[in-house]
């Protein structure tokens, strides 16, 4: 390993923003042509650490060496001069501008101290066919999906030379077949020698691409060990600092009654003929690619969209049409999309959680303090809130209690019936088993539990039963013994393995 | 180089109809005096929204431009009483429009104040001002030199047509061929990845003011000369008249969204109703109400997504 040379080397960083140390002594070392798996729970310091890389922010102490060059102050040109190009978890394209602009802002082509647009234009077709896309340049960027703006990500990256590729979470909104293709030219840009630091939470993901894994933990870089050494022990008891016992106790849980009843239910080209149930205290994931109509039929669900045909029934009578009647009648759904659809960031948590329950807390309109706090106080105790206060502003938590807020606000209004879309997304792995037992524990309690899942680790270990969507329609429906690859082969081709 | 073509072709639309109705209704309006005066209404207020869709663009909003547009006024006027040259009047008008946006772009980027509050409070100061300077007097008896711009014409077309042409011409070059002018498109669809580039924000939003303000002082030597005088109270209720030329074509008051023949089409509807009313025999106390109303249908057609809503309205829902 000697003779390998250094993309990117970083000598004792520290960094703190206040007095919040969150980088102390930070030694990390990239190699020409690898691809390095970053990890660590939110707040190891992982994001602070690729921004001070990418010039973003600068660090208080230490050095930043870049293919053999120590740099000073850093800035995000700076650092994209030396050949640094990083693909953000919040995407950073331009929504209202076309594809080839976005390929191009801050390093537009110049003909005579004009821009080129022809110039830009062949250089982005060349970088799409390297990658073996179809992506019309003069596309407007919001009319993309995810996993095209992804590859636009992607394809940025190339129009600088990138010699270091940063990503963050890239595979977070990809389909599995999305995600290959991603792995492909991952591997593609490896071969050409290009090192990439790449930072999931997926675990298949990082043994599946990286050569190498580094571990973060409060600010310090915990160890490195090269992929094929490296168990899945040894990675989430350095994230966590402590042995997590990784299986959940599927108790016998007494199921009871039918609470949801959906029956051929039908959309347009959407989905079709879904028919499904839920008992009381079950939890049934909803298993499938991304894509297959899964959170469509949620919406139909909770009356976010309408269906052309079928019935549902909750306790035996129809749903509503309405959102609204539908809270009322004791279903309540929390979003997959936190930041936008779930958590107010900033107002205070205590404010968050109470929000849905304002009408049955508040007499004539008018709100009443003493019972919001007793009702706040009850969720802090019982989600397990860390910090365990709800004074805070929302968006001030941690992506894992983010979730349990918004879990908190729904339960506030007393549901018999919770819809979970993808619970667990882009959190930690220590906060997703707190957020598994929160749910087991609702089940317990007698709740219905509906959750729309990605994760095929997550599904296995949580479903009592796993009703798996292909292309619209129902492929299948298996206990929750079931293993991994019977629900994949269901998902992926309708059948079993 | 995306360009919101639903508006321009939203907007084109209209146009059709407008004049197919007018042929039918009101023939007189097609005469060339009619066209020319539509023209010249159109020349201030078409360039000063092109000021405006610049700051729309960053993603910020200016409604001190009324104000600005009498502070420039006032300095034509005195500069061209004082006999100078025509073009140190111009110079001066122009360089007045750039300091007050200059102070407005540092003001919302330095202090960072939201720019519909800022440039409101800056509006009331610079009105409050002028009034002390002007001691709230009118000022008339321009001298010949100056009047030639807005009143003279050349080849039987107006000036101010022609400057209006060659600013727009000017303003597309810039916002379509140059890098800062691109830099004003990425910075309102996204700061912070803006800012990544390395692409600096507040420079460009300073700059962003700065351009409003320099073509409202283009427009003002064009409105004083054209009427020969300014009152005090002069371009009161501007900003709506630009803001809704913007918006009516195309821009996106978040940012990242318009271009300038949209604009000019929307600078074009907006000056014009006033002319459209009276051919139509509505009376013309009704042209504020129906320009608010024109605002209002364009900005909600070009924000419906028409497909979903024919999926909504044509299926969906539950069918006992």
């Amino acid at each position: 390993m000697t003779e390998q040379s250094f993309a990117l080397k970083t000598k004792d960083v520290y960094k703190s923003f206040g007095g919040n140390h969150v980088l102390k002594g930070i030694d990390f070392e990239l190699y020409e042509g690898e691809v390095q798996a970053l990890l660590g729970i939110n707040g190891a310091g992982k994001s602070t650490l690729i921004k001070i890389i990418s010039g973003a922010l600068g660090q208080d102490r230490g050095e930043v060496v870049i293919g053999g060059q120590t740099t000073k102050n850093l800035t995000p040109s700076k650092a994209q001069a030396l050949g640094i190009a990083t693909i953000y978890q919040e995407t950073s394209l331009y929504p209202k501008l076309s594809v080839l602009e976005n390929l191009f802002v801050g390093k537009r082509m110049k003909k005579r101290g004009l821009l080129d647009w022809k110039g830009m234009e062949e250089v982005s077709k060349e970088i799409f066919k390297r990658l073996g896309v179809d992506i019309n340049p003069y596309e407007k960027m919001e009319n993309l999906g995810k996993a095209s703006a992804q590859l636009v990500e992607i394809a940025k990256a190339l129009t600088i030379n990138a010699k270091i590729l940063i990503m963050d979470e890239p595979t977070s909104s990809l389909s599995k077949q999305e995600t290959e293709r991603l792995f492909e030219i991952v591997r593609m840009l490896k071969a050409e020698g290009t090192s990439i630091i790449y930072i999931s939470h997926r675990m298949e993901e990082i043994f599946q691409i990286t050569d190498r894994v580094t571990v973060m933990r409060d600010g310090k870089i915990i160890g490195t060990k090269k992929t094929k050494e490296a168990t899945t022990e040894w990675i989430t008891r350095s994230m966590l600092g402590k042995e997590v016992n990784n299986s959940l106790e599927k108790s016998r849980r007494h199921v009871g009654e039918i609470l949801l009843d959906v029956q051929n239910l039908s959309s347009g080209n959407l989905f079709r003929n879904i028919s499904f149930q839920v008992h009381r205290g079950e939890i049934v994931v909803l298993s499938g690619l991304v894509g297959a109509g899964r959170t469509e039929v949620m919406r139909a669900v909770f009356g976010i969209d309408g269906f052309d045909s079928g019935k549902i029934f909750f306790k035996g009578a129809p749903v509503k049409r309405h959102t609204w009647d539908v809270i009322k009648q004791g279903i309540v759904m929390v979003p997959e999309d936190r930041g936008r659809q779930g958590l107010v960031k900033e107002i205070s948590a205590a404010e968050n959680m109470v929000m849905a329950a304002l009408p049955e807390i508040s007499r004539m309109g008018i709100r009443n303090r003493d019972k919001e706090k007793e009702y706040v106080e009850a969720q802090v105790k019982g989600l397990l809130l860390n910090p365990p206060a709800a004074g805070l502003d929302g968006g001030a938590y941690s992506g894992g209690n983010q979730q349990k807020i918004v879990i908190g606000k729904w339960l506030n209004t007393h549901p018999e019936l919770l819809i979970l879309d993808e619970p667990t997304c882009g959190v930690d792995v220590g906060a997703k088993m707190e957020i598994y037992k929160l749910i087991v524990s609702l089940a317990e309690e007698g709740k219905g539990i509906l959750i729309v899942s990605s994760d095929i680790e997550e599904t296995e270990m949580i479903a009592d039963r796993i009703v798996i969507m292909r292309q619209g329609m129902i492929a299948g429906e298996l206990s929750g013994e079931a293993d991994k690859n019977a629900i994949l082969g269901l998902a992926l081709a309708g059948k079993e393995e | 180089m995306y360009k919101n073509r639903k508006a321009i072709k939203a907007l084109l639309v209209f146009y059709v109809v407008i004049l197919g109705v007018m042929i039918v209704k009101a023939p007189a309006f097609f005469s060339f005096e009619n066209a020319i005066d539509i023209l010249l209404n159109t020349s201030t207020t078409a360039i000063a929204a092109l000021g405006m869709l610049c700051v729309l663009l960053v993603g910020d909003i200016d409604v001190s431009v009324g104000a600005v547009l009498a502070a420039c006024c006032t300095m034509t006027g005195i500069l061209a009483k004082a006999q100078l040259p025509l073009a140190a009047v111009i110079m001066g008008a122009v360089a007045v429009g750039a300091l007050l946006g200059l102070i407005n772009g540092v003001v919302v980027t330095v202090l960072k104040l939201d720019a519909i509050v800022a440039t409101l409070g800056l509006l009331s100061i610079y009105r409050g001002l002028l009034i002390i300077i002007t001691k709230g007097s009118w000022i008339n008896g321009l001298p010949e030199n100056v009047l030639k711009i807005g009143q003279g014409r050349w080849l039987n077309i107006p000036i101010p047509v022609y400057i209006t042409v060659v600013v727009a011409l000017i303003m597309w070059f810039i916002l379509n061929h140059t890098e800062w002018g691109r830099n004003f498109y990425a910075v309102g669809s996204n700061q912070d990845s803006a800012r990544l580039s390395g692409i600096n924000v507040r420079l460009t939003r300073i700059a962003a003011f700065v351009v409003c303000g320099v073509l409202v002082g283009a427009a003002a030597v064009i409105y004083t000369t054209r009427f020969g005088g300014i009152q005090s109270n002069t371009g009161k209720g501007w900003e709506m008249t630009l803001i809704s030329s913007a918006v009516v074509g195309g821009a996106s008051t978040i940012g990242g969204e318009g271009d300038v023949s949209g604009v000019f089409l929307g600078a074009l509807l907006v000056s014009a109703l006033g002319t459209l009313l009276v051919f139509f025999g509505v009376d013309a106390l009704w042209e504020q109400a129906v320009q608010g109303l024109i605002i209002f249908i364009s900005v909600a057609s070009y924000a419906v997504d028409f497909k979903k809503l024919k999926l909504r309205l044509s299926g969906g829902g539950e069918k006992e």
